[in-house]
């Protein structure tokens, strides 16, 4: 069975080339625009692995963060982010998240970083 | 009597409604025109967006197959290029997209993409905006040159760098700073046109994400535009260049005051001490603004005694140098 991955992410290029690149990789991929289509989505589905933006509209990526946290500890997740503040990152860990990616990102890269994810 | 003047009235009445129904006439035709051009305009917008859609929606499939599809055929390039190039918004949707997946991918895939660039012909369109007689047009080429790091010919550089349009110099100054892997400033040398504040403040910015060695600011104190050499100044205090202090102190007494005035916010800002007995000397005769920043100088790396110097400002007519003073001297006073 697939496994599934949600990329939560409001640019449009990046969200494109993401579900590309992971069902090419073999993963079930769900798109959310925006924090609160991405809440609705985490209420009703369950997720083998998150990849999330930190600035978001609606709900940011660090709220979500503390959902998924709440809800799903087990659930992965990586942040794909511009920012590159050392205090940003080091909350981010904090909080429990996997991973921290910052854009520009290498997309062969990132496809590794999934899979060593999902395998832990 | 009456016959005439009902004649009169008659006649005048006739011509009136000749008028009314010719004005009528052409304010309806003219309504008509307006909407049908109305009608035009959103039907051009809705094909346009439409066309817009259809050509992202390839393209962006186009591109991911090229990126991440192991079984791209580089023929499939030569088909796009032919089939999907053809237009200006084509052309124009496509290098944006491109630019957008260059400064979202790093690695393996921004060669890539930048190796599409090239294959996809763009560089050609680029290279006629950069000698477009429109300027925003110009701005767009060079903005695309820095952006996938596309080397232009030296004489055109310069040329755009003295651009008449100030949006187009600005453009330049960030390609030469982009491009020149060891001497970002050099096109100062080559700089005919004022730097404006806006400019500074770009190429300020790009400065400080600059990632080689910041260059010897001192080389253009020399420059012939007064706005090159406030902004080295300005940039030997934001880089703490203490080695170019010496040639900044002449500064202090030049007689242009916006020179004078950058020089000392240097020396503040750097703490430069023997500043201030350079300008104690001619206090007096300074302007307000100018005496107002040799106070702040005093007050944040000066000491008391050098204030003090200055008491005599306490009996002068100028109120505000009055509140200036007490200012400082509070602050010494705490």
């Amino acid at each position: 069975m697939k496994k599934r991955i949600l990329v939560i992410e409001d640019n449009p290029m990046v969200v494109k080339s993401l579900e590309f690149k992971l069902n090419k990789d073999g993963y079930e991929v769900t798109v959310a625009p925006d924090g609160r289509v991405a809440t609705e989505i985490l209420k009703n589905n369950n997720f083998d692995l998150v990849i999330t933006d930190l600035m978001l509209p609606f709900v940011t990526g660090s709220q979500l963060i503390e959902l998924i946290k709440k809800e799903t500890p087990e659930t992965p997740i990586i942040v794909l982010s511009t920012a590159t503040q050392e205090d940003i990152i080091m909350d981010a860990f904090t909080m429990g998240v996997d991973d921290f990616i910052t854009k520009p990102f290498s997309p062969n890269e990132l496809s590794l970083r999934v899979k060593r994810s999902l395998s832990k | 009597m009456e016959q005439i003047y009902e004649n009169i009235y008659y006649n005048d009445w006739e011509w009136i409604v000749k008028l009314n129904i010719l004005v009528s006439f052409v304010l309806i035709l003219l309504s008509l025109i307006l909407i049908l051009f109305i009608l035009y305009l959103r039907l051009f917008k809705n094909s346009r967006n439409l066309k817009k859609a259809e050509h992202y929606s390839r393209l962006s499939d186009f591109i991911n197959n090229y990126l991440f599809d192991p079984d791209f055929d580089e023929t499939e390039t030569e088909n796009f290029k032919n089939n999907f190039l053809k237009t200006n918004l084509q052309k124009k949707i496509t290098t944006k997209e491109i630019l957008i997946y260059n400064q979202n991918f790093k690695g393996e895939a921004n060669d890539s993409i930048k190796k599409l660039f090239f294959s996809l012909d763009l560089d050609n369109i680029v290279f006629k905006d950069l000698k477009s007689l429109k300027w925003h047009r110009r701005t767009r080429g060079l903005y695309t040159v820095s952006s996938m790091g596309i080397k232009i010919q030296e004489s055109l550089a310069v040329k755009l760098l003295n651009d008449k349009r100030s949006e187009v110099r600005l453009q330049a100054l960030l390609y030469f700073i982009k491009l020149s892997q060891k001497y970002p400033l050099n096109f100062l040398y080559r700089l005919e046109e004022p730097l404006t504040i806006w400019q500074q403040v770009y190429l300020e910015d790009a400065l400080k994400k600059y990632e080689e060695q910041v260059p010897d600011f001192s080389k253009w104190l020399t420059h012939k535009q007064q706005s090159v050499v406030i902004f080295c100044i300005k940039q030997i205090a934001v880089f703490n260049q203490y080695e170019n202090i010496d040639q900044v102190m002449p500064f202090l007494e030049s007689p242009e005051e916006e020179l004078k005035r950058a020089a000392i916010r240097c020396m503040r800002k750097i703490g430069h001490e023997e500043a201030i007995d350079v300008l104690l000397t001619n206090f007096a005769t300074e302007s307000t603004e100018i005496k107002k920043e040799i106070l702040k100088l005093i007050t944040q790396i000066g000491d008391f005694n050098q204030l003090q110097t200055l008491s005599g400002l306490l009996t002068g007519n100028d109120e505000e140098m009055k509140i200036e003073y007490l200012k400082a001297e509070e602050h010494f006073l705490k």
